[in-house]
């Protein structure tokens, strides 16, 4: 019995959908993978054009802006993702990855100097926060109010979404760098053009949305989730010392298995038979990534961390034109938190959790921690 | 396995293969036990490779050849390492598995001669190899 219950086994197993209710709406969450990958590349049918509604529940309540480029369909899609992705690919230089490996070895450092830690605040939040500095090529110190956003801007665990405090913290940020510019993010796309003229402050704010909001939870559970795992399965560690180069595998089936999106939405324009759901005109779709990452048609004892596991196909990052931006940071954090865990600890030991549950009228999932209390030892040389 | 025993190995591999007729080697020199792989980038520029082992993305990714990303670290799940393979070499290389087929299905690039190179290992039978990067997707 795997300690990764997957909330969507049975139904996949009888039927390609699943509908659940969200917004009180009936949604079709499609649920295995080469179905979530058909309808990922067919935006003409299952359309990102829906400002808010492209999230599931949708965000309208927690945010005023379109992100961009995620609730944008091709082609102009592409123009608008061309804008920010060289600030995306960042994490793949190597003065950028240099920093992220020290942010990590210097929380971990003092994790291990420490009795006990809360790993989801102690450790995972900050390395998400500053790591996003280096990733948007801001200061270090803008950092330091970042981490008092939580796990989720937008449902935090006091209840109250810091979404507009958000919105109204990056207005600033375009301002200030508008004043002062420079080579980071904000100046970038003050300065950026799109189809001949400068972009809105509405498509700028869009664009920061995304980078703050959907880049964090995301991270923070991933990084909690792998921590928790080498606590249970110390011999993964050994495993991984032994030979570094099985980090990469090995991260993409964190990815697969600990996906904290349980899955995105799409609209579609007209009415649409989805796997014998009929979908009525400007209704949407659920294209569930965490589900298809469990396809047994797929992947071998889908609930098992095979952490050599290949081919290994999954759709953590999602699929198609809208695939994850901020995918090389996650993978470049990831692989540098497994690499330093090697490298530093030989043991982990879980004292205290309090698991974070997304509940739905039709699933309960289990996406990550609110806390995450370990203590850390150090690896004697 | 002890080195002689291994250079042996690697020797019947490589007079198997029929290179030294096929490729204009002399059968009686010595192989090469490390083989080599050239790519072909987008931009015509031709990228050799000698001494190549193991997976050949990650041969390709370590030499930084323009147009391979392999981003996913080789799990076949980006389709970021994508090449053409010559028809020549059609048949040592083989055909894609399941899984590949799959992901480069969704491919808009995609043709019967294209293979994800995080799905290749690369051997002696292998020696020589030319492939062509294929178009980002
Ligand atoms: C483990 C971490 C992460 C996971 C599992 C994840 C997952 C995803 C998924 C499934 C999509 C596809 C959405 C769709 O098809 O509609 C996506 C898109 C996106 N993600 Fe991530 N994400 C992660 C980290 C990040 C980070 C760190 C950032 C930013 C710093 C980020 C920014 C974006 C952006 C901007 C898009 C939209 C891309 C587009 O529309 O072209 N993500 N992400
Ligand atoms: S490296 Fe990602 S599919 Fe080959």
């Amino acid at each position: 019995m795997s300690d990764y219950n997957d909330p969507f086994q049975e139904a996949r197993g009888k039927c390609p959908i699943h509908v659940g209710t969200f917004d009180g709406e009936k949604v079709p969450m499609i649920l295995r993978l080469k179905d979530v990958r058909t309808a990922a590349k067919d935006s003409t049918t299952f359309s990102s054009d829906a400002p808010l509604r492209v999230p599931i529940p949708s965000e309208k309540d927690v945010r005023t802006v379109r992100q961009y480029p995620l609730e944008v369909d091709p082609p102009v899609h592409a123009e608008y993702r061309k804008i920010v992705e060289p600030f995306f690919l960042r994490p793949k230089q190597p003065d950028v990855l240099a920093k992220i490996h020290g942010l990590i070895d210097s929380l971990l450092n003092k994790a291990l100097e420490a009795g006990s830690i809360d790993a989801v605040k102690d450790f995972a939040i900050p390395l998400q926060s500053y790591a996003l500095t280096y990733l948007l090529n801001v200061s270090e110190k803008e950092a330091e109010l970042w981490v008092s956003w939580g796990i989720h801007v937008f449902k935090d665990g006091d209840g109250k979404s810091k979404g507009p405090f958000m919105e109204k913290y990056c207005q600033q940020m375009f301002e200030a760098a508008a004043e002062n510019p420079g080579d980071d993010f904000f100046s970038a796309l003050n300065q950026a053009e799109f189809q001949g003229r400068l972009l809105t402050m509405e498509e700028k704010l869009g664009y920061a949305n995304i980078a703050f909001a959907g880049g964090r939870d995301t991270i923070i559970h991933t990084a909690t989730r792998i921590i928790a795992y080498f606590a249970e399965h110390p011999e993964a560690l050994d495993w991984i010392r032994e030979n570094p180069a099985r980090i990469n595998l090995a991260s993409e089936e964190f990815f697969r298995l600990f996906i904290p999106l349980t899955h995105i939405g799409r609209v579609c324009p007209v009415k649409t038979d989805v796997h014998g759901f009929e979908v009525q005109a400007e209704g949407r779709v659920s294209l569930c990534w965490s589900s298809a990452n469990r396809d047994p048609e797929v992947f071998d004892e889908p609930n098992e961390v095979k952490l050599d596991r290949k081919p290994n196909p999954h759709v953590a990052f999602g699929f198609g034109a809208h695939n994850c931006l901020g995918a090389h940071h996650a993978r470049a954090i990831m692989r540098g938190l497994i690499k330093a865990l090697s490298e530093k600890v030989s043991d982990i030991e879980v004292l205290e959790t309090t698991e974070l549950v997304e509940r739905e009228p039709d699933y309960t999932r289990m996406v990550g921690y609110e806390l995450l209390r370990t203590k850390f030892t150090k690896l004697s040389s | 396995m002890c080195a002689i025993e291994c250079y042996f190995s690697a020797a019947e591999a490589w007079n198997e293969s029929g290179h030294g007729t096929r490729f204009g080697h002399n059968p009686n020199e010595k192989p090469n036990v490390m083989p080599k792989v050239t790519f072909i980038t987008q931009e015509g520029k031709s990228v050799e490779i000698e001494n190549a082992d193991g997976c050949l993305v990650e041969v390709a990714v370590e030499e930084e050849v323009e147009g391979i990303a392999g981003d996913c670290g080789g799990a076949c799940s980006c389709s970021t390492c994508h090449v053409y393979v010559p028809k020549e070499w059609m048949d040592r290389v083989g055909p894609a598995n399941e899984t590949e087929k799959d992901t480069l299905s969704f491919n808009s690039h995609c043709q019967p001669n294209s293979r994800l190179t995080c799905q290749i290992e690369m051997t002696d039978e292998l020696d020589g190899l030319v492939l062509q990067v294929a178009p980002n997707d």
